[in-house]
């Protein structure tokens, strides 16, 4: 794949990683650059999708998952901050969607109702578990964050960063964090995140805005710190 | 100061769920892959509010019916215009108005004020010189009429919406529920001829929020996906 080089703000504290899920975006989107924007969804293009899915044309199903599930599974992942589970909750999710499938209104748009279903098992499964958002190593204990030399940034492990912005994303309240995973994380525009989130634009705006500088004032913190 | 790095571009969607959980899902979609007719919201409209006539008609007694005095005009208004609300705001809680959807909050708002405008209403007509006069019926009588009919009309809304709502069911649940005993209880009204404030508020206004407390238990396992 061809490379990019860009420059990073060291005052804005950022870094670049590739193939780390969901945590690449959010770093991306913190610098501000102009990342080679994923295909995008559009209601007009699921909508038919939808309505052969409906109809029981499996090969309906297949492209509306084709489209859906990873944007579903960023948004999960965001959210659990661990594969197993997020994949879990991707199936049930669309076996829900499958299920109420006849609930969707033709001509309603189809991402805020598959993202609202997402977001409904995330919620009821993580109320009905009440799993433990902390990550512990293996002797169960809490991992200290590491320390971050951003003067040699190209040898430090990847791993090391992601832990910090992870952590840094877990410690976002909740409806920031739900709205960077939608938006970010899970390619939906401010308006659809809106209607996924049942809120106003305005508001889902407001979150990611605010979820951004908690994460640059995080990183720089940290960075300071050293 | 400025440091640079490179990375890989790329243009290709987000990595997606692993292949055994694509398997997994499709396996029981396929399995379970039956045409299902999702109904336009027009035709669900229609459902609705040929449901609602049909209950309202259910309890209020033909002009014909034994005992039926005139005077029912009143009454008789009231019950369209209920009838028309109760759609009306049915289809609402479920429909995009504008590109936006009824706020949870907002039908919360809505189902309160339609039960205090009904309250109203009732508390209006009791002693009133011109009040329905049709056949006399006990509180008891006039209030399980109403809910009986309001359980048949909200059950209905709930069959056309099923797993309609992802995003705030019980708040749709409570707003069908009150919507439902509005239309109801002024069916009962029609056909009423009591003017007593105790009778008029156990028999034709205390369904609506018993209704509403209904609709919103059986709302997430009904209305959510």
């Amino acid at each position: 794949m061809p490379a990019h080089a860009i420059d990073v703000d060291e005052a804005g504290c950022l870094a670049y990683f590739y193939n780390l899920t969901g945590v690449q975006d959010v770093l991306v989107a913190l610098a501000g650059k102009v990342y080679p924007r994923r295909a995008v969804m559009s209601n007009e293009l699921l909508e038919p999708i939808m309505r052969r899915y409906v109809g029981g044309e499996l090969r309906a199903f297949d492209e509306l998952y084709a489209r859906v599930a990873p944007r579903v599974l960023g948004y999960l992942l965001s959210m659990t901050r661990d594969r197993v589970w997020a994949e879990d909750l991707c199936q049930t999710t669309f076996f829900k969607l499958h299920r109420g499938r006849e609930g969707w209104i033709p001509g309603a748009p189809v991402i805020p109702w598959v993202m609202a279903i997402a977001r409904n098992t995330f919620y009821d499964d993580a109320q009905r578990a009440r799993r433990a958002r902390v990550r512990v190593t293996s002797t169960g204990d809490v991992p200290d964050l590491p320390d971050l030399d951003l003067a040699d940034m190209s040898e430090q492990p990847s791993a090391e960063l992601t832990e910090i912005v992870a952590r840094a994303m877990d410690a976002l309240p909740v409806l920031q964090r739900e709205a960077l995973a939608l938006t970010t994380l899970g390619g939906l525009t401010h308006r659809d995140a809106a209607a996924a989130l049942d809120t106003t634009e305005m508001a889902v705006k407001l979150r990611v805005h605010r979820a951004y500088e908690a994460l640059r004032a995080a990183l720089h913190t940290r960075r300071r710190s050293r | 100061m400025t440091q640079t790095y490179s990375f890989p571009a790329s243009n290709d969607l987000p990595e997606g769920p692993s292949a055994a959980t694509r398997d997994a899902i499709r396996s029981v979609i396929a399995a379970d892959l039956a045409p299902v007719r999702s109904r336009s919201l027009r035709e669900r409209a229609l459902l609705v509010g040929a449901a609602a006539i049909g209950a309202a008609a259910l309890v209020a007694p033909l002009p014909s019916a034994p005992g039926l005095r005139p005077g029912f005009v009143r009454p008789l208004v009231v019950g369209l215009v209920a009838v028309l609300a109760a759609t009306t705001t049915i289809v609402a809680s479920f429909a995009p108005i504008g590109g936006r959807r009824l706020a949870a909050r907002t039908k919360l708002l809505l189902a309160a004020a339609l039960v205090t405008a009904w309250s109203f209403y009732v508390v209006s007509i009791a002693h009133a010189a011109t009040a329905a006069s049709m056949v006399e019926r006990k509180a008891i009588g006039c209030g399980v009429r109403s809910l009986v009919a309001g359980l048949l009309l909200g059950g209905v809304a709930f069959r056309v919406f099923r797993h309609a709502d992802p995003w705030a069911p019980r708040q749709s649940g409570a707003l069908i529920g009150v919507a439902a005993g509005c239309v109801t209880a002024a069916g009962v009204g029609v056909g009423c001829a009591s003017s007593d404030l105790g009778h008029l508020l156990v028999g034709h206004a205390l369904g609506l929020p018993l209704l509403a407390l209904v609709g919103v238990l059986a709302a997430r396992r009904r209305l959510q996906p």
